[in-house]
């Protein structure tokens, strides 16, 4: 936090410094030097500062505070970097010095910019390499999100649930802007309380009912007798049959008790049928000896909700290697046609009157006692309605005997073993996996089904501190290095790749190879950066990555004046911001230079963008999104996209200086400061009002205070005069969209405009895309060590003119990422609670 | 039906408290002596702290597969007699017992519908009436207690609770054909509709004294409580890995944990104020004895809050299998009863018997150790305890085991022996409860008229 706001602090001033330079009153101040030195700075460097820019920055006069005299020891770089680096922005861009003063020639500025460098970076760089620290880490909303689907297949609306987060350093995953306020907690546990619920589903929730069919309740088609226990005795021909209501389709436990029923006592072959006569189980029963007793089988069959019958009946014998679950051997059912409607209605109507016992000696017509027949359930939906994650969470479900689960604490080890280690996305420990065990076997205890102990589990795990945050520690064998730091172990730059190229935990394979070790090895780095880009699952990178470097976050509800812009909806607002991330995806998929987000002739709209664009279109019902080529247009990259114009103007205007900004912010990565205090709304001066906004804004040059920001970031901005507040091509109309960028570089539209960035700007825009990415990767802000990190990728990359891709790579590679600088734990750091 | 005399100071023999307290005038300096008592406190005082008459209270405990009648049976005449072998635990409460002897259940006999006398002695117990033989659609009759809950409703926040200790079988057949309704229910809201009942204490607990959103409060916070007891867990070691940098997100996360932690606190201390002040653990209880003597508390703070004025609870189903290991029985009850006259297997089942009375004296002790207005809370209820079978080896439904303890609020004398003339039904001492509760009926099951020996 510190460091952020002292840069945005200083970068102000620096800003300042040039405004007031218009009007800075030239003290000449005695320079003395404290010693000669021969060093190329003191050669080159400093002579040309106190040429060109010491006379307004000095100790007594410090134009915006801004005191350059502290550039006069090149060895004191380091600990003013920030100033430092601040006055290389401002040469090298040509912001500096100001038109009215004296102007460096082309060569007197690089050399100037040259030795700055050199001397800063080259005395910083030459330290140790800082990785930096990156503070525990929260999951944000997409993070959250992302996370819970790719454990659980769930879909869980977070923006439904959560406040959003604070961003920091132009990022919403920043570490040290991620806070915990106790409410958030507490939505924390509401919504583990959800997921759980929906990822495990509870089958003791389900109303579970036993229907029982015995005596009154059997029908029976054939000659049958009542037994004293008001068993059926069926002769051979006859057979038995019984009907449920099931309401609830899913799992049941089908029970029938019986025995074998006839003079010599042998085992009795029987089939079960289906109401279709298709054999579903057939088995023998044995004879019993006390007139009481019988014999039962069970076996679980999915129901389907309605009216089911179940039809049993002897066998003459039972094929030889006979599957219980599969008794495919056995025919169809011949005798179906005997339970027709009139035996359905004669069954029925005999259904609850008691039966009279006319039993008396076994004959040789009887083959089979049915006595009962029940189902039991639903245990289970049917397994096809089940939510997927209940077989990736309960490997094994504690068994029950008598009503009273036997091994909780076994099957919840297998369960919760596994699972901790996905969710904290590392082994866990003995002690905590039993923890949550005891939660598992708590709820059992409590007359909690299994499943229900496994969810109480599952929601604390959910929020349990090491789920919601990403902390980095030394791994407990791990040595810090030479200078102090520790490389990240394989397990937690799994973690790290994940979070920055997907937004989301680490799936197995990361997993995998963390466990063996693998991911320490640079190829393999690289092999995965390659594997996670081409993943759906790498879309975070346009949805959370370039959309808040864009800033396109902020264009949900943006207004627009309706009379004025009456195309302009929610839904075209859709169509724009997604072929923005559409257009980044392709750039980054295809490995393209960072440039081409700047000039590519070519864009990705669908329909109704088509229809804005005034774009050809052929329907395609596969491909909603078409890519189309923008040669015969005055369109180029993102700054003529709809979504980036619409963002930089106002309800009923463009603005040049809004636009002229973002180019500044998002693709030199000079960002401007906030407009000095007391500055009036364009328009409110000097009451003109048919004057041009291009006139308007020319009172910025008259404006001492205002000019030398505005002399840059207004150019910019006149360049996409083409567009509307919308980002709509202004047609036919006369419109002056010519300007100069420093360095004498003309252009006449934003087509040019855009060329000339992609052109001349291309290691500056690459340089910010890298700033961004390992900023986001890192979840910090930067810090000025990383400027050698982020030169040294952008260098790296020179030579095939910045892809993107590569970039991404490169920042994967970098030490920041690989290496953290840890923080011992203080005799103070036992838990206060 | 109430029957006014004084009984003699030497006399054993208590009833007529009521009658006697209001004829001295004396029922006025109660009120203020019970206010002092700690129930009074309670949310759910409830009548017994309103002043004036307690309500009269009934209960109705069944056990299963008979007794040794030999062991049970009392010997003397009614008002001279001695606590049998079986009813000793009863002996510090005989003054205020009636042991009956001679009553019936001529429904739970088999006759035309043959085997099956467990489900019907439990089926018959409470309504004196036949159950349909079937498995499948119940039809039976009205049970006492319903027959006063129905008339009572609206008095109490519960009209009636039926608790058990082993849980019923939802459907099926249970016993020779009867539907497992008949064996695990004896009490009956219609002739087709039995009053499943609570054999979880916790789950008794709550609905008595929650309201559903409270108890699901309550669970909900239980649930979470101990799941931030985890994850604080989980913290606190992580907090021995960090730097400081992280300890101060991690101080965040605890500051969140301590926070909702009180809110929890905070929703239990107001709950508990408002609950009776007993101990009612979550789940299952394994142990017999602490089982039964958790349901006899619970019924008598019901009791004592005026909770509900009617209950029934059964020690066990009908043909129950218990083990009772507590008295040296391994083996299960309603195969032990079947004892053929086996002196072994006898005496394990007097031993069975002797236990279940004990436990019931515990009920009964307990009753009569709360004060009311009128005596105590034992004076002023009428406290059924028996089987639907005598004789649990022949399975005989005649003579049956029958103890009536309190006394209705002065209504019935008590610590009488009371054997009946000739075999009487059940009905019609269920008859003459309901004339005692102020819920009278007509007839019910196979009654011919009031218990007149009671009187």
């Amino acid at each position: 936090m510190i460091g952020f706001s002292t840069e945005i602090y200083i970068r102000r001033l620096m800003w300042l410094g040039i405004t007031a330079l218009a009007y800075c009153i030239v003290v000449a101040v005695p320079i003395t030097f404290a010693g000669e030195s021969t060093s190329a700075w003191q050669q080159t460097g400093w002579p040309l500062v106190q040429k060109f820019c010491i006379d307004c920055h000095n100790e007594e006069v410090q134009e915006g505070e801004i005191d350059l005299t502290l550039m006069r020891d090149e060895t004191s770089a380091p600990a003013n970097a920030i100033l430092w680096n601040r006055a290389l922005q401002m040469i090298q861009f040509g912001a500096m010095p100001p038109e009215d003063a004296e102007l460096p020639t082309t060569g007197e500025r690089r050399a100037l910019g040259d030795a700055v460098d050199r001397s800063l970076y080259d005395v910083t760089c030459d330290l140790r390499p800082k990785p930096g620290r990156v503070t525990a880490r929260r999951l944000n909303r997409a993070e959250y999100q992302n996370t819970i689907r790719d454990l659980f297949a769930i879909d869980f609306n977070v923006s439904d649930e959560f406040p959003s987060d604070e961003v920091g350093g132009g990022f919403d995953n920043n570490a040290d802007v991620l806070s915990m306020p106790p409410m958030l907690l507490e939505k924390y546990i509401e919504a583990a309380e959800q997921i759980a619920a929906r990822a495990i589903f509870d089958p003791s929730s389900l109303e579970a009912t036993e229907q029982e069919r015995s005596g009154d309740g059997i029908g029976v088609v054939g000659n049958s007798e009542t037994e004293s226990f008001y068993g059926r005795i069926l002769e051979a021909d006859a057979f038995a049959w019984v009907e449920f209501d099931v309401e609830q389709a899913g799992k049941y436990r089908v029970k029938l008790d019986g025995s074998a029923w006839n003079k010599s006592k042998r085992d009795q072959p029987f089939a079960i049928y289906d109401e279709l006569g298709t054999p579903i189980y057939a088995d023998d029963f044995k004879s019993v000896e006390r007139s009481s007793g019988s014999h039962s089988i069970s076996f679980s069959r999915e129901l389907a909700a309605g009216k089911r019958f179940f039809i049993i009946a002897s066998l003459e014998e039972l094929p030889d290697n006979i599957d219980e679950d599969h008794p495919d051997e056995v025919s169809q059912f011949a005798k179906l046609d005997r339970l027709d409607e009139s035996a359905i209605a004669a069954g029925r109507k005999q259904f609850g009157t008691p039966l009279e016992v006319n039993h008396h000696d076994v004959n040789d017509q009887h083959s089979l006692m049915v006595r009962r027949f029940s189902i039991d359930g639903p245990s289970e939906y049917a397994s096809a309605d089940l939510p997927s994650s209940q077989a990736m969470i309960l490997r094994r479900v504690a068994y029950q005997k008598k009503g009273r689960y036997e091994d909780v604490d076994d099957a919840a080890r297998e369960c919760l073993k596994p699972l901790i280690e996905k969710m904290f996305r590392r082994p866990a420990d003995d002690e905590t996996v039993n923890r949550y065990v005891k939660l598992v076997e708590d709820a059992t205890e409590r007359e909690e089904s299994f499943h229900r102990g496994m969810q109480i589990a599952l929601t604390a795990l959910l929020v349990s501190p090491r789920f919601l945050f990403r902390v980095e520690v030394p791994e407990s064998w791990s040595e810090p290095d030479a200078y102090g730091d520790h490389a990240l172990s394989s397990l937690q730059l799994a973690s790290r790749l994940s979070y920055f190229l997907w937004s989301s935990t680490p799936d197995d394979t990361l997993m995998q190879l963390a466990k063996n070790g693998k991911l320490d090895e640079e190829k393999e780095l690289k092999r995965q950066v390659q594997r996670m880009l081409r993943d759906p699952r790498s879309r975070s990178m346009s949805s959370e990555f370039a959309a808040q470097w864009f800033g396109l976050r902020n264009l949900a509800g943006v207004d627009r004046d309706a009379e004025r812009f009456p195309q302009y909806d929610a839904e075209l607002l859709d169509s724009m911001t997604d072929e923005t991330a559409e257009l980044f995806r392709y750039v980054m998929r295809e490995n393209l230079p960072v440039g081409e987000l700047l000039s590519a002739d070519y864009t990705f709209i669908d329909k109704s963008l088509a229809k804005f664009y005034d774009l050809p279109w052929k329907d395609d019902n596969d491909d909603p999104v078409h890519r189309v080529s923008l040669t015969q247009t005055e369109r180029r990259g993102v700054l003529t996209h709809a979504s980036v114009l619409t963002l930089t103007s106002y309800p009923t205007r463009t603005s040049p200086v809004q636009r002229g900004k973002w180019i500044l912010e998002n693709v030199l990565g000079t960002p401007p400061p906030d407009p000095p205090p007391n500055v009036p709304e364009l328009g409110a001066t000097k009451g003109d009002l048919n004057a041009t906004i291009r006139e308007q804004l020319a009172m910025h040059r008259d404006n001492a205070a205002c000019a030398s920001c505005h002399r840059v970031m207004d150019q910019l901005g006149f360049g996409f005069e083409q567009f509307d507040a919308i980002g709509q091509f202004r047609q036919g109309e006369q419109l002056d969209a010519s300007g100069e960028l420093p360095g004498g570089r003309k252009f006449a539209g934003g087509r040019e405009l855009a060329e000339i960035l992609r052109q001349t700007e291309s290691e500056r825009f690459a340089l910010t895309v890298t700033e961004r990415l390992l900023a986001f990767a890192l979840g910090r802000e930067l810090t000025p060590d990383d400027r050698c990190v982020t030169d040294k990728i952008t260098n790296d990359n020179a030579a095939k003119d910045y892809p993107l891709a590569d970039i991404v790579t490169s920042v994967v590679l970098s030490r920041p990422f690989r290496y953290f600088h840890a923080e011992t734990p203080s005799p103070s750091s036992e838990a206060s609670p | 039906m109430i029957r006014k005399f004084l009984n003699q100071s030497d006399s054993p023999v208590r009833c007529g408290r009521r009658t006697l307290l209001r004829g001295a005038g004396m029922a006025l300096g109660l009120p203020l002596l019970e206010a002092m008592t700690p129930i009074s406190r309670s949310a759910f005082a409830g009548a017994a702290s309103a002043g004036g008459e307690s309500p009269i209270r009934m209960a109705c405990i069944f056990f299963p597969n008979g007794a040794i009648m030999p062991k049970w049976e009392c010997s003397g005449t009614e008002h001279d007699w001695e606590l049998s072998p079986t009813l000793e635990p009863l002996q510090n409460v005989k003054s205020k017992i009636n042991v009956i002897r001679g009553l019936a259940h001529e429904n739970g006999w088999g006759k035309q519908d043959g085997a099956g006398d467990h489900a019907r002695s439990a089926a018959t117990f409470l309504t004196s009436a036949r159950p349909l033989k079937t498995s499948s659609r119940v039809q039976l009759g009205v049970s006492v207690d319903q027959v006063a809950a129905n008339q009572l409703a609206g008095k109490t926040r519960l009209p009636s609770v039926e608790l058990g200790l082993t849980a019923s079988r939802g459907a099926g057949s249970c016993d020779s054909g009867y539907s497992c309704a008949y064996s695990s229910n004896i009490s009956w809201r219609s002739e087709a509709q039995p009053m499943s009942k609570e054999t979880i204490p916790r789950l008794a607990f709550e609905r008595m004294f929650s309201s559903g959103d409270a108890k699901s409060r309550r669970e909900l916070n239980f649930v979470r409580q101990s799941i931030l007891d985890v994850v604080a867990d989980d913290a606190k070691q992580l907090m021995k890995q960090v730097g400081d940098t992280d300890r101060r997100k991690l101080d965040e996360y605890f500051s969140g944990l301590r926070e909702i932690e009180l809110r929890i606190a905070q929703t239990e201390q107001q709950d508990h104020a408002s609950l009776p002040d007993i101990d009612v653990p979550y789940g299952r209880v394994d142990s017999f004895k602490e089982h039964a003597r958790l349901m006899y508390d619970l019924m008598v703070i019901a009791f004592q809050t005026d909770t509900t004025r009617v209950m029934t609870f059964m020690v066990d189903n009908a043909g129950g299998n218990r083990s009772y290991v507590d008295v040296g029985v391994k083996e299960a009850h309603h195969g032990l009863s079947h004892h053929r006259n086996d002196p072994e297997t006898v005496k394990k089942i007097e031993s069975i018997d002797h236990y279940l009375v004990e436990q019931f004296a515990y009920f009964v002790e307990k009753l009569d150790s709360i004060k009311e207005p009128g005596g105590t809370l034992l004076d002023n209820s009428m406290i059924l305890y028996g089987s639907g079978l005598s004789d649990g080896n022949r399975h005989r439904h005649n003579d049956l085991p029958i103890v009536l303890a309190g006394g209705a609020g002065g209504q019935i004398c008590t610590g009488r022996h009371i054997q009946c003339q000739d075999e009487r039904p059940m009905g019609n001492l269920f008859l003459s409860m309901l004339d005692c509760m102020g819920t009278p009926a007509e007839s019910i099951g196979d009654s011919s008229g009031r218990l007149v020996e009671l009187a």
